[in-house]
């Protein structure tokens, strides 16, 4: 169990990083909003938002790292999808700021965004081609072409 | 508000329409998976218990087959009895009539050795 976990972790390596990295972000700004939220985020959004991003981009990162642990594609998109969403909301806090000093750093998380978007694409087509090859398979045996000799 | 808020509350509202969406794909798959899953198993089961009858019916033919060899044997070596039997009383039955035929002829030639004798 344990070394199916590391595995499939080890696998999707950089995505898990990115899912605890979020996490990291999420949980401390949940326990304490007013002195650890980016303040990009403080004075772009209301509060109640801010608990929403964070609640958010902490729940995106548990989905994505159970979806690799468990290797379930669709968990998995689920928890990329609400990553996509907060990075971007991030960058556009950032640049709603309008200073120069933060253009790197919303560019970063638009990337970010971007990049989240493109693997919830890609891992879309993973869960379908996975459905697909399990409907072959179970159509396969209902028609005895489980053995083949 | 004002544009970056309106981004802003588009992308909170996209990205949870679509992580629902998968979850809810999620969930419709398993469900379905489950489905196919369970009826693979009851098929599954019943072509084990096809298997089985088909065993149990071939076990009762040969059964059958060797309770008639049987009954056969049976028959035949109670024929075989009968005409042993039957062979037997003809047999004794034929001892009987020489022992007469033998008496006869004793009795015959008895009276013929007191004819002579007397002659």
């Amino acid at each position: 169990m344990f070394r199916r976990v590391a595995h499939a972790l080890a696998s999707s390596s950089v995505e898990a990083f990115l899912a605890v990295l979020c996490i990291l972000a999420g949980v401390p700004i949940l326990l304490q909003p007013d002195s650890l939220a980016p303040g990009s985020l403080l004075a772009t959004l209301p509060f109640y938002m801010v608990y929403v991003w964070a609640g958010t981009l902490t729940l995106g990162g548990l989905l994505t790292l159970i979806g690799i642990a468990w290797r379930v594609y669709r968990i998995e998109q689920a928890g990329v999808a609400l990553l996509c969403g907060m990075a971007g909301v991030y960058s556009l806090a950032l640049i709603g700021m309008g200073s120069s000093g933060t253009f790197v750093a919303a560019l970063t998380y638009a990337l970010f965004s971007l990049a989240m978007g493109a693997r919830y694409l890609v891992l879309d087509k993973l869960a379908r081609a996975m459905q697909l090859a399990r409907e072959i398979h179970h159509d396969d045996d209902e028609w005895g072409g489980g053995d083949s000799t | 508000m004002t544009l970056t808020q309106l981004g802003i509350i588009l992308a909170v509202i996209s990205s949870t329409i679509a992580a629902g969406t998968t979850l809810y794909r999620f969930f419709r798959e398993h469900k379905h998976n489950r489905l196919q899953d369970k009826s693979s198993a009851t098929k599954a089961d019943a072509e084990k218990g096809q298997i089985f009858l088909q065993g149990a019916e071939s076990a009762v033919l040969v059964m059958e087959k060797a309770l008639n060899i049987a009954y056969a044997n049976n028959e035949r070596i109670q024929l075989e009895r009968d005409a042993e039997r039957s062979r037997n009383e003809e047999l004794r039955a034929q001892v009987y009539t020489q022992e007469v035929q033998i008496r006869e002829l004793q009795h015959r030639v008895a009276e013929l050795e007191a004819g002579r004798s007397t002659a």
